[in-house]
């Protein structure tokens, strides 16, 4: 376990230490925001970030109210989270949980240098979550240089004068370290698969895009779109909904085909090219195929059957 | 059909999203547009709210009845369910590029960024072109992952903060604009002290929290009574006296730990707030603590 040797009082005495030994090395920042103020329930939020080239030794063990995320730039330490120890070094990334009883201390002989950034809120899962966090996995590599994190956390300590804008710039900092650590942690996944979303969604997401783009879309597109590759993607719908994304497609089409022969008055081939055919006979075709009848006979049989009706 | 006389510019506007992965902010679709002469259309995207960024020509936008006509330079926003319209000037049409979204913050969000509630149109503070850099890095953003579902909500968060940084000011012109409670600036105040006491002049507390000095000594007047000179006076003197009680320091070197050059000038401060030489106060409390 972590023994603390000439254990500093309080933070504000580390901090104080820090800045006579080498002064601008450290810088720290407390954010407010509105929302929070005005007691409104928040999804997400910051509230504090930092840089910390620390004491060897330096130690810390407050159980916090939001959750700290440290990247280490240089150096090591050590992390306890209740009863485990971990072992934890230059280009790897620490959580501590808010509620959870932990403590952490820099190596006495290679002390870590880290920025830091903490937040809040009820969606704060969600994210860790597809950026590789679990409540039983709180550590993790970086996979990019650190130097990219640096950049943005930089940029979110920049923004700490209390203004609306700074509030906002802050969040668009909170939200682009989270996209770099979902995109870097997708690299840990089998080639192709960008695992954080399920099966489903990525099904889901294929029909959505094709609902709102039939008539211009491919399978290439949708692929692209929902960021699988090809033939992944056509085994995962296949298995999914029983029927090929190919046919899915087509007969989205014919359906939409099929309701404006009920209820326009439009041209055959004015009702192909917006369900994206050029050609009238292939159109033709694969209404034949889908409905049974083609868009001639359908129109003719649907308006007889309004007309007795 | 209406579509071909329409140019993207870049990208593919018509990119629909499929899912919203935050809930208070998050982007519906975004795109760059250059109408032909007199070209009349609907909002791009009439559920959402949108931002539309004049780049060049003109135009007049139209909510409901009432024209705003709109030029180079200009932002336009609807709301959703507005009924709202778009014609091109027939001489010099508009080129704009757009960002729609939505999310339980939008309100507020806009709000900073100098939309009220009525308001529809505003003059850009900065060119229009900084929002298209930003817009069209989104159009380069087209899987539907979270990895981007997140980059894009960074990237108009950031458009929002470009407004508020720049639109704000225009409201009241001529006047230093502070968006918090006076409360919140003196805590917040408060705090960087209670950290930095040792090296700051009233000065740097004012910079830390982004308000002028003469507006920090009002508010500290007002809430607290005292100048924030007095105030980080007596703080450092307090953190002189709990070392003078609480530990075995010299003089000396509690007078640099708490910021004074010298131990003669920190006695001298020290004896004029409290009535005793700092090595009196020690004596005398050590004393009674044992």
């Amino acid at each position: 376990m972590i023994q603390p040797r000439p254990r500093p009082k309080t933070a504000t005495d580390i901090y104080q230490a820090g800045l006579q030994q080498k002064p601008g090395y450290f810088s720290y920042a407390g954010f407010r925001s509105l929302q929070l103020l005005s007691g409104t329930n928040s999804y997400f939020h910051i509230t504090h970030a930092g840089e910390e080239q620390c004491e060897p030794g330096h130690y810390y063990d407050e159980t916090r109210t939001e959750y700290h995320m440290h990247f280490i730039i240089r150096g090591k330490g050590m992390f306890q989270i209740e009863d485990t120890l971990h072992p934890v070094k230059q280009g790897e990334i620490f959580l501590v949980p808010a509620g959870r009883q932990n403590a952490y201390q820099a190596d006495w002989e290679d002390p870590w240098h880290y920025i830091w950034v903490a937040f809040g809120g009820s969606r704060v899962w969600r994210f860790l979550e597809s950026a590789g966090f679990t409540p039983d996995k709180l550590i993790r590599p970086a996979y990019a240089p650190t130097e990219q994190y640096y950049a943005l956390i930089q940029g979110i300590l920049d923004a700490r004068n209390l203004t609306h804008a700074n509030e906002l710039k802050r969040m668009s900092g909170l939200y682009a370290v989270f996209s770099l650590l979902t995109r870097t942690r997708s690299m840990e996944n089998a080639a192709g698969d960008q695992g954080f979303y399920s099966r489903n969604k990525h099904v889901n997401h294929a029909i959505q895009y094709i609902q709102s783009n039939y008539s211009t879309t491919n399978i290439v597109d949708i692929a692209s779109y929902v960021g699988l590759n090809r033939s992944y993607l056509t085994t995962l719908f296949k298995k999914e909904m029983h029927i090929s994304l190919q046919e899915y497609l087509i007969h989205y089409r014919m359906e939409i085909a099929s309701r404006q022969l009920e209820t326009t008055t439009r041209k055959i081939g004015e009702i192909a090219a917006a369900v994206g055919y050029d050609d009238l006979l292939s159109f033709s075709k694969a209404f034949h195929r889908v409905h049974g009848v083609g868009p001639r006979d359908y129109r003719k049989a649907f308006s007889e059957m309004g007309r007795r009706g | 059909m209406t579509r071909d006389i329409r140019i993207s510019t870049a990208g593919d506007p018509t990119t629909q999203p499929v899912s919203y992965e935050t809930e208070e902010l998050y982007v519906v679709r975004c795109g760059v547009q250059k109408e032909l002469p007199g070209y009349k259309s609907g909002g791009p995207c009439e559920g959402w709210y949108v931002l539309f960024f004049i780049l060049s020509g003109s135009g007049v936008f139209r909510v409901g009845q009432q024209p705003y006509p709109a030029a180079k330079g200009d932002i336009l926003l609807t709301r959703p369910l507005q009924p709202v319209s778009l014609q091109a000037d027939g001489k010099q049409p508009w080129r704009y590029t757009w960002v729609a979204f939505g999310g339980d913050s939008a309100d507020t969000y806009l709000e900073y960024a100098g939309f009220g509630a009525a308001d529809v149109i505003q003059h850009s503070a900065i060119p229009n072109e900084s929002y298209l850099k930003i817009i069209e890095e989104m159009l380069q953003i087209r899987e539907s992952t979270m990895t981007n579902a997140l980059a894009k909500v960074s990237a108009l968060y950031h458009i929002l903060y470009l407004l508020a940084r720049n639109q704000t000011s225009r409201r009241q012109p001529g006047r230093a604009n502070y968006d918090y409670p006076r409360e919140v600036y003196v805590e917040y105040a408060k705090e960087y002290i209670g950290y930095h006491y040792a090296h700051i002049k009233v000065m740097d507390v004012a910079d830390y929290i982004g308000v002028s000095r003469s507006y920090l000594t009002m508010i500290f007047n007002k809430v607290l009574g005292q100048s924030p000179q007095e105030y980080l006076l007596r703080f450092r003197l307090e953190q002189g006296a709990k070392q003078l009680r609480e530990t075995d320091k010299s003089l000396k070197e509690i007078a640099e730990a708490i910021g004074y050059e010298d131990a003669f000038t920190f006695s001298k401060i020290f004896k004029s707030k409290y009535g005793v030489s700092p090595s009196v106060y020690r004596r005398e409390r050590k004393g009674a603590a044992q």
